[in-house]
């Protein structure tokens, strides 16, 4: 019974925590503990590979740069500034 | 920075050059369209010439600009909000969020999921997307992203793992289970 509880403490740490698990924010003791449940939980596993892909991949959206649009700022600032 | 800070207005203009692309592809992500994306880049950098003498320099200049321009945005975002806005998951705990996205497929690096995400993102409440594009895609520290947002790093963080989370259940279509291995493990030693 303990040990299912805990279990289930553990498994909602981990899914409130991946992100920062994945951050490398939590502390030493918390790291451990996330590691230890996802090491018996291919639900979280699956969480935490998902995030990690999410996170990987959102960098690559830096939105192009569009022309012109310093130019635009320098006419207001010549007119407004 | 300390000639425009005196009011030279050819460095100020230099720092335009240097500054204006990045700053409007930020703002974008908080726009309805590009035209209102323009209209707060200026606005922002027009505040940022009349109030320069109020920054302190303890902070780089972009994360100073950044915060003008995105409460530029965010207040042309909050008279006309995006329709049809995804259901968020801000309502429910965090681990009764419906486990459908198990793993992102390789197919995450190509443009189609990009332009998935692109979407997902814009669809994403605005508190929860300011602190995705600012931690995760351009990539400020979360130190830098909560004092730009004004928030507290527990704030700043729940915000951030609400919209991940909400950002990976859009992408459901893009994932598949051929992958559970623990990503890089973060943890010094397990017992």
């Amino acid at each position: 019974m303990i040990g299912v509880l805990s279990q289930m403490l553990a498994h909602r740490f981990t899914a409130a925590h991946a992100s920062e698990y994945l951050d490398g924010e939590l502390s030493d003791a918390e790291c451990r503990r996330v590691e230890r449940h996802t090491s018996v939980c291919p639900g979280c596993r699956a969480l935490l590979a998902s995030l990690r892909r999410l996170v990987d991949t959102l960098p690559g959206l830096a939105a192009q740069p569009r022309a012109n649009v310093a130019d635009g700022v320098l006419e207001r600032l010549q007119r407004e500034g | 920075m300390a000639r425009a800070k005196a009011g030279d207005k050819q460095a100020f203009e230099s720092l335009v050059r240097h500054n204006a692309d990045r700053l409007y592809a930020v703002v974008l992500r908080f726009s309805v369209t590009e035209a209102d994306a323009e209209e707060a880049t200026q606005e922002a950098f027009l505040r940022a010439w009349r109030n320069l003498g109020r920054f302190r320099g303890d902070a780089r200049f972009f994360t100073w600009l950044y915060r003008i321009g995105v409460n530029e945005a965010k207040r042309t975002l909050d008279r006309r909000p995006a329709p049809g806005s995804v259901l968020s998951t801000q309502e429910r705990p965090i681990d009764q969020i419906p486990d459908d996205a198990p793993h992102l497929h390789p197919r995450a690096e190509t443009a189609e999921l990009r332009d998935v995400l692109e979407q997902a993102i814009r669809r994403l409440p605005p508190k929860y997307r300011s602190a995705v594009v600012l931690r995760d895609v351009e990539g400020l520290s979360t130190a830098e992203a909560a004092r730009l947002l004004g928030l507290r790093e527990a704030a700043f963080k729940s915000r951030l793992h609400r919209g991940r989370m909400t950002l990976r259940a859009a992408v459901a279509d893009y994932v598949s289970d051929d992958n559970d291995a623990l990503p890089q493990p973060r943890c010094r030693e397990l017992p």
